[in-house]
C-alpha cells in the first residue's frame, strides 16, 4: 500500500490576544464548541487532557454513516504560544493518515497570528491531501467566527 | 517567541537482505539497540520498545561519559514487513528539542530491500537543526546497513 507525504501550512491573523487564542485549543469545553461540531454530523465523543503525553479523541460523524475519529498526543506545548500533537484520522476501520500539527500562536498587530503547521503521512496514493488541507482552511475559518461570537457575547 | 523549524528529511538504502529480514531488526528491540545510534563513539544506556500500535518505545544514548540524549515515542502504525510509523520527542536532559513523525517504508527491490525513512520533525528551539537529523539518520542507516551485512 503506498504512502504520500506531504506538509502544508496555513496563517490566519485573529483579533484576540495569543492568551485568549490558546486558551480556546487548551480547555476542552472551548475547543468541543469549535472543533468537534460539524454542522448536523452527531457528535459521538469528544475529550481533551491537555498535557504533553495527553490525549484527545474526537469521534463524529453523519447519521447512519461511518464515524470519523481523530485521535492524537500532545507533544509539546508552551502556553500561548505553540503546541505539537501527533494525530491518526480514520475513517470507520480505515487509516487515512498520520500526521505531526504545529500551532504557533504570535503576537500580531494587536491580535493573534495563527500558523498552522501540518506534516502528514497520507495513505492509499495520498488522494485524501487537497481536502485535508480545505477542511482545515475551513475549520480555521469557523475558528475566526467562533471566536468573534465569544468576543460578542463578552461585550 | 519560541522559533519553530519544520522540515522533511528522507533517506534511503538498499539492502541484500529480504524485507522480513530487515523489518526484523527494527521490531525486535535486542537487534535495534545494536545498530540505532547516529555514532561509532556514542553508546545507547538504555533501550526499549514496546513494539505494537499504540506501544512506547524509549531510548537514551550519547557520549558514553554523559549520554543525556533521550528520544520517546509511540508506534502509530505497523504493516509488518511494510511499514513502521511513529511519533515522539527527542530531548537533551530536559529539553525537548523536537517532534517527530516517523515513516520506515519497506519494499521488495530485486532479491533484496529498498529502505525508506521519511522524518517529518518541528525543531522546538532547542538548538536541533534539520542538517542535525540528516546527519544522524545517514549514520544510522549506513550502522544498519553494516549490521544485517555482518
Amino acid at each position: 500500500m503506498s504512502l504520500t507525504h506531504a506538509t502544508f501550512v496555513i496563517t490566519r491573523d485573529y483579533k484576540a490576544a495569543p492568551a485568549r487564542v490558546f486558551a480556546a485549543w487548551a480547555k476542552a469545553d472551548q475547543k468541543r464548541a469549535w472543533f468537534a461540531c460539524h454542522g448536523d454530523w452527531i457528535s459521538y465523543e469528544y475529550t481533551l487532557d491537555f498535557r504533553v503525553g495527553g490525549k484527545e479523541i474526537n469521534r463524529t460523524g453523519p447519521a447512519g454513516g461511518d464515524v470519523h475519529a481523530y485521535d492524537a498526543t500532545y507533544l509539546d506545548i508552551v502556553p500561548n504560544e505553540r503546541l505539537v500533537l501527533a494525530y491518526a484520522m480514520r475513517v470507520g476501520e480505515r487509516l487515512l493518515s498520520l500526521s505531526l500539527e504545529t500551532v504557533e500562536f504570535a503576537d500580531h498587530a494587536g491580535g493573534t497570528r495563527l500558523t498552522f503547521t501540518e506534516q502528514g503521512a497520507f495513505l492509499e496514493g495520498g488522494g485524501d491531501i487537497a481536502e485535508r488541507e480545505e477542511g482545515t482552511r475551513i475549520g480555521l475559518d469557523a475558528f475566526g467566527a467562533w471566536l468573534d461570537s465569544t468576543a460578542a457575547d463578552a461585550a | 517567541m519560541t522559533e519553530t523549524v519544520h522540515a522533511t528529511v528522507v533517506i534511503e538504502r538498499d539492502f541484500a537482505a529480504a524485507p522480513a529480514r530487515v523489518f526484523k531488526a527494527w521490531a525486535d528491540p535486542d537487534q535495534r539497540r545494536q545498530w540505532d545510534i547516529p555514532s561509532a563513539e556514542w553508546v545507547v544506556a538504555e533501550q526499549r520498545q514496546d513494539f505494537r500500535v499504540g506501544g512506547e518505545e524509549y531510548s537514551r544514548f550519547g557520549p558514553v561519559d554523559d549520554p543525556q540524549y533521550i528520544a520517546k515515542g509511540f508506534y502509530l502504525d505497523i504493516v509488518p514487513n511494510e511499514r513502521i510509523v511513529s511519533a515522539g520527542t527527542m530531548h537533551f536532559g530536559e529539553q525537548r528539542s523536537s517532534s517527530t513523525l516517523c515513516t520506515v517504508e519497506l519494499a521488495p527491490h530485486g532479491k533484496g530491500t529498498r529502505l525508506k525513512i521519511t522524518d517529518q520533525s518541528a525543531y522546538l528551539g532547542g538548538g536541533e537543526s534539520p542538517g542535525d537529523r540528516d546527519g544522524g539518520w545517514n549514520e544510522v542507516a549506513d550502522k544498519l546497513v553494516a549490521f544485517l551485512a555482518g
